[in-house]
């Protein structure tokens, strides 16, 4: 099997200051991954040692096979990279912008950048240092995938843009992982990951917490039960995230199902359900901060 | 070469602000010259008994009478002095604007060696710096031949390669402090060039500073001494010329290793 990113017991520190530590990282050719990890977690240092920015203090990346900080040149020749803010050269227009990224890899044929940016509807004659937030985002987009690349590496990928372009920018992103693209994407929104990638792994305080396939982390043995009335749940092992409120009480279990239905016939309910818990409670579970 | 394109591109307005300034000093200097001429020879004689003032312009040793006397240390000020702030201007900038305009992401997530950035930056600087010193050289000529003098080639010849020279050993320091990346800013680089431009006027006023023109590069730019010599001091270049390559591949070394900001 041949995998698109490596990342083998991945450090880096900033003197004194934690990078990531010990990150072991694999992405498939043709998967979509999802990173999810809070601010500060470690995310955008392991991007940016996956894109030869800076250097392991121990470990090591590779992307398609070549070490990221070594073959940088070459590795960038296949990969479309979007940074969480978009920034480009004020003084430039759009136009100038994408003409400039595009000289950088031989290829002249503004095709794929023309119908991009129709797709996206970004005015190519304006400046750069004009455009909100959003529109940088539309060129960083076009930026990273005009020149057609096998692998994308996503830093929160959305930041800025509205509904609509959101819609349209994972249209874009589906039909290139149909076409065997593989996605590496960075996100807090979920949904995003839930929806979209295969696998996902959590970052925490730099180290990776988690790494399962979207489908299986959201079907955990483990259940959301939610009640209206009142029930002693003292007795009950696996109970975790307890919230209680006026009307009833809500928790995680993960013990046996006979159990838990014992418990609950012998308490005042008036109304109960028990789920799935979404991918948002795991990502609250695991980002559940120790000394809380 | 794109990112060389771009840098020449970015860099044309002040190109042409930094080149037309300073173009048109020397050439409102070489026009003032004429009307001076007959009076220079007194003002010569106050000059020479200033004692450390004179001395600092070399101005004792020089007579403003003559043309090549009065453009040495009139346009020789301004070029040297004009030339080599353009230098730290762009030289400073010229690899930290990437980190300090957060532009680095999009610079380096593309198919290029951080090798090849700098080579092609460092080229664009020096073609900047080239550049300005032909036109002001071509404007010093012409307005020469306006005001009908004749042309001392050997001396202009010899004072403006010492202010190119200067200008590329100053913009090159300045370029491999750049990669530094606390130190990448205009600030630094117009600051050194005021203290080496310092150390030359106080290594000028008493033979006992003398050892102080090791220190600066200005020393080999004296209008007096190749004037009078006809000649560049091999010595101080040599020196500088050393600490300029050094500096260079320092930069080059730092920037290839360092992580990079964005």
């Amino acid at each position: 099997m041949k995998y698109a990113i490596e990342i083998n017991n991945l450090t880096k520190t900033y003197g004194k200051h934690r990078g990531v530590e010990s990150v072991d990282l694999s992405v498939k050719e043709g998967e979509w991954f999802g990173f999810i990890g809070p601010n500060g977690a470690g995310k955008s240092t392991t991007i940016r040692t996956l894109l030869g920015l800076i250097k392991p203090t121990g470990g090591e990346t590779k992307v398609n096979g070549m070490d990221s900080w070594l073959m940088k040149d070459k590795i960038m020749k296949d990969v479309g990279y979007l940074p969480s803010e978009a920034i480009f050269y004020p003084e430039m227009t759009v136009k100038e912008t994408l003409d400039y990224a595009l000289s950088f890899f031989g290829n002249k044929d503004g095709r794929r950048q023309k119908e991009l940016c129709q797709r996206f509807q970004l005015d190519t004659k304006r400046k750069v240092g004009e455009l909100s937030y959003g529109n940088r985002k539309k060129v960083g987009i076009v930026s990273a995938l005009q020149h057609s690349p096998s692998l994308l590496i996503l830093d929160e990928p959305t930041g800025g843009l509205d509904p609509l372009m959101q819609r349209e920018f994972f249209n874009l992103l589906e039909e290139e992982h149909k076409n065997g693209k593989t996605i590496f994407m960075s996100s807090h929104i979920l949904s995003e990951i839930e929806h979209h990638a295969q696998t996902a792994a959590f970052i925490r305080d730099g180290k990776i917490i988690l790494k399962k396939e979207v489908s299986e982390l959201s079907k955990t043995s483990r259940r959301k039960v939610s009640l209206r009335g009142s029930l002693d749940i003292s007795g009950l092992q696996g109970v975790k995230e307890v919230v209680e409120n006026k009307d009833g009480i809500s928790f995680l279990y993960s013990g046996d199902s006979k159990v838990l239905l014992d418990v609950l016939s012998k308490g005042d309910i008036k109304d109960f359900t028990v789920t799935e818990p979404d991918l948002e409670e795991v990502f609250l579970h695991y980002y559940k901060r120790e000394d809380k | 070469m794109n990112v060389f394109k771009r840098e020449i591109k970015a860099g044309i307005k002040s190109f042409l602000v930094w080149t037309i300034s300073v173009s048109a000093f020397i050439s409102v200097c070489v026009f003032m010259f004429p009307q001076m001429e007959g009076k220079m020879d007194s003002v010569s004689d106050i000059f020479a008994s200033m004692g450390a003032f004179s001395s600092a312009f070399g101005m004792d040793r020089l007579g403003l009478g003559s043309l090549i006397g009065f453009y040495s240390v009139e346009c020789g000020t301004i070029m040297a002095l004009g030339s080599t702030l353009y230098a730290a201007m762009v030289g400073s900038q010229m690899v930290g604007k990437e980190e300090k305009g957060r532009t680095t992401e999009f610079l380096f997530s593309m198919p290029i060696k951080r090798e090849k950035v700098m080579v092609e930056k460092y080229l664009a600087l020096t073609i900047q710096m080239g550049a300005f010193h032909i036109i002001c050289f071509g404007v010093s000529l012409l307005s020469i031949i306006l005001i009908k003098e004749e042309i001392p080639m050997e001396e202009l010849l010899l004072l403006h390669t010492s202010y190119l020279v200067i200008t590329l050993f100053i913009a090159t320091i300045c370029f491999s402090l750049s990669t530094i990346n606390s130190m990448s800013n205009i600030g630094t680089g117009m600051g050194l060039v005021l203290f080496f431009y310092f150390f030359n006027i106080m290594a000028n006023i008493t033979e006992k500073a003398d050892w102080m023109k090791y220190l600066t590069p200005f020393s080999f730019t004296d209008g007096a001494d190749i004037v009078l010599d006809k000649k560049l001091d091999m010595k101080y270049i040599s020196i500088w010329l050393v600490i300029s390559l050094l500096s260079l591949i320092y930069g080059f070394w730092n920037y290839r290793r360092r992580d990079l900001k964005s």
